[in-house]
């Protein structure tokens, strides 16, 4: 689509485009019909027309295109004028509606796709004023040509009622549905049981208003509105509202109906459009945010998924690393005595090779064999941690595992001159792999005894069970020794961070990890306190 | 001096280097942590170290850093149970004489502790010198101590006379005084025995 441009003294000039022209035509089109239709139903006096939907077209073009489309709406005016020969009308009705407009676009700031309830509220509060000021004009026009006051009543409200009605059956469809022209696809939930339905029940409930209007038979209208509303929301009413105003019309042209029948009638689709029109932005919005928390609960869901994925992901990392650090460990305690071999063959060899003292060289060869024997060792240990690895838990009184231990290490702390306080409650029974609870057991007992070695004072090693959460038992190892360094805390489940001139740096590491493969946790009670406090936590046995 | 040091917690790898050092034919000594080696005063002794660098307490890292604060030029070979690239890189930025890993080639070890030892007899060597020259330059008067500056600076003597204000002829007496004290027979030596002080003390 190609547009042209010319330059004139006060602007640029473009051709529009055959989309904005066609837009033009049918506005001027539709403006000039809808005015001429409803003069007509109303025998050529502009008070008596059942509605004007015209008005809504001035504001919604001005609403969506902006005020460089006032020209358009002035050739609109122009040619329903010529038509019916009262220009005053219409200029005044176009100015009226160009402010209304230009107070929703400026101040008020709606959003034309009325989301909100508050969008709806302020276009029919600026609608009421719109149609006051030119129902008064009318009146006072009618005033001047030398009608009574007495009987400008019914002729205002007439003319009011045709306005309101207008812009709010008009006014949101086109407002709504504007895109609903390029995207046929959604004109097929019309063909959907529960819109058959729906219109079913209208038309059933027009079947009982008509002839007989009647006031009570008004109300059951109501109902089919309230169901479109609760279902489709603004977006139904406003499409539900145009073709029970046109039945009204209709109703009205066929059956003829008195001048006061049809205010009544102007009345009940008036309350009927503004209700529904309400209740319809109330739930959209509440539809809207329901969406909303469904997508975010949905995100929420696809990052919990996220997170655990990548949970699982370190967990089999830090896994691996741990058969690493086991590798590595292996490496070291192997080199230790591989070194030593490696001098005592170098010292035989140059004993020998220097004409030395056979029997010395033979010493030498003596301790070689034994230090390659120690590293055969570490090999057994290694494997024997290895072959021990898989948890086997089974319930076990943490008493029981306790005393077991307590009796391998006896012989231990009679040496380190520590004694045992203990504080275990009977009938705590963990699901546990007795060896390797035992091993960790072992471990921290250990290193408790190792600690208190060299410290003065009284030597104690408290051992004590107790509940920790639902479901899980917390086991503690404290002492009285000297405690542990800030230093030395930080890095005290690495590999290889020992303290001590003998072992490998690796019993709190491989402890722990024993303990979280029962699902468990192990760590250092950091309160400032007497001495080392370790805890660790198993399952209780159900 | 080739006194070897052996500083490892490890029993069997103490006994075991100490018995292949001796076996080569040099003395050493052992200690099982670098704490007793500091406590029993054994860094102001020469030769050189062979030390473990993981060890509980003071770590070998933490010793070489100590002797080079105290001024203790002891070479060091460092072993380690475990390859450690950034403390192998540590080491030997601290001027360890090289990085070996257990279990290590013994030739490769013997290489190394040669090798410590000669940079011990070497820096021994030089701190001798360093005193001797000091001791020379004690001897000479204040003037004489700016003579042999401006002479070995280059200048000619009458540059000198009038830089210090004195008569050549007076320059000629100091410039004979400070080529006998400093026991020198010609200028180029004087200059050698100076510049390699200046050499030492940079």
């Amino acid at each position: 689509m190609t547009t042209a441009s010319l330059a004139l003294p006060w602007g640029t000039w473009k051709t529009p485009k055959a989309s904005a022209a066609a837009l033009a035509i049918i506005s001027i089109a539709a403006y000039v019909g809808l005015d001429r239709l409803g003069l007509a139903i109303a025998r050529g006096t502009p008070s008596l027309a059942p509605w004007n939907p015209g008005v809504a077209i001035l504001i919604v073009i001005l609403l969506l295109r902006g005020f460089r489309w006032l020209p358009v709406l002035g050739a609109a005016v122009l040619c329903a004028a010529l038509a019916d020969g009262a220009p005053l009308r219409h200029l005044v009705e176009l100015a009226v509606y160009a402010g209304a407009a230009w107070t929703l676009r400026g101040p008020l700031r709606i959003d034309p796709d009325l989301q909100n309830f508050d969008d709806v509220f302020r276009f029919a509060a600026v609608a009421l004023l719109a149609a006051t000021m030119t129902a008064a004009f009318d009146a006072g026009l009618q005033w001047s040509a030398g009608t009574p006051l007495s009987a400008l009543a019914t002729p205002f409200l007439r003319y009011w009622l045709g306005d309101m009605i207008g812009l709010s059956v008009t006014g949101p469809l086109l407002l709504v549905h504007r895109a609903a022209l390029a995207h046929p696809a959604r004109w097929r939930v019309l063909l959907s049981w529960q819109c058959l339905a729906q219109a079913g029940a209208i038309l059933g409930t027009l079947y009982l208003m008509f002839p007989r209007v009647v006031g009570s038979r008004f109300y059951p209208m109501f109902i089919p509105l309230v169901w479109v509303a609760a279902r489709h929301g603004l977006a139904g009413v406003a499409a539900a509202l145009m073709p029970i105003q046109l039945c009204f019309v209709s109703a009205m042209v066929a059956l003829d109906l008195a001048a006061n029948q049809q205010v009544k009638l102007q009345i009940l689709m008036l309350s009927l459009s503004l209700t529904g029109l309400g209740l319809g932005a109330v739930i959209s919005e509440r539809e809207r945010a329901r969406a909303a928390a469904i997508e975010s609960e949905s995100r929420l869901k696809a990052m919990r998924a996220d997170l655990d994925r990548r949970r699982f992901e370190i967990e089999h990392a830090s896994r691996s690393s741990l058969t690493g650090e086991l590798a590595a460990a292996l490496a070291h305690e192997l080199n230790q005595p591989l070194a030593a071999v490696v001098n005592y063959i170098g010292a035989s060899q140059r004993i020998l090779l220097t004409g030395g003292d056979g029997s010395q060289a033979v010493e030498q060869m003596i301790k070689a064999a034994a230090q390659a024997e120690r590293a055969g060792q570490v090999i057994r240990r290694m494997r024997e941690f290895f072959c021990n690895a898989a948890v086997s838990a089974e319930p076990m009184p943490v008493a029981d595992m306790v005393a077991d231990v307590l009796l391998l290490m006896a012989d231990e702390a009679l040496r380190a001159g520590a004694v045992f306080e203990l504080d275990l409650p009977a009938g705590l029974v963990a699901e546990a792999d007795k060896i390797q609870i035992e091993q960790v057991l072992i471990n921290l007992v250990r290193n408790s005894l190792d600690a208190l070695a060299g410290a003065p004072g009284r030597k104690v090693v408290r051992l004590s069970a107790a509940r920790h959460e639902a479901g899980w038992i917390r086991l503690s190892i404290g002492d009285t020794g000297p405690g542990i360094d800030q230093e030395v805390s930080g890095s005290l489940f690495t590999p290889f961070t020992t303290t001590r001139s003998f072992g490998m740096g690796l019993g709190l590491t491989i402890s722990r990890s024993i303990v979280q493969a029962h699902g468990g946790k192990l760590w250092l009670d950091e309160t400032p306190g007497e001495g080392t406090l370790m805890h660790f936590t198993l399952p209780e046995a159900s | 001096m080739t006194l070897v040091t052996i500083i490892d917690d490890d029993e069997a790898m103490r006994e075991s280097l100490s018995t292949l050092l001796q076996a080569e034919g040099l003395p050493t000594r052992t200690f099982n942590s670098a704490d007793a080696f500091l406590a029993a005063g054994a860094d102001r002794e020469g030769g050189c170290l062979v030390l473990d660098i993981h060890m509980p307490g003071m770590t070998g890292l933490d010793l070489q850093a100590e002797l080079q604060r105290r001024g203790a030029g002891l070479p060091v070979v460092m072993i380690t149970g475990q390859g450690d690239v950034p403390k192998a890189v540590a080491a030997l930025k601290a001027g360890a004489v090289d990085f070996l890993e257990k279990p290590y080639n013994v030739e490769t070890l013997l290489k190394a502790v040669r090798e410590a030892l000669d940079r011990d007899g070497r820096l021994r060597r030089l701190d001798r010198e360093r005193s001797e020259v000091q001791s020379r330059r004690a001897l000479l008067s204040r003037r004489e101590r700016e003579v042999m500056d401006l002479m070995v600076m280059g200048h000619p003597n009458k540059v000198i006379a009038s830089a210090l204000g004195i008569s050549a002829r007076t320059v000629e007496n100091h410039r004979a005084k400070v080529m006998e004290k400093m026991e020198c027979e010609s200028l180029p030596a004087l200059i050698h025995l100076t510049l390699g002080q200046d050499a030492i003390r940079q």
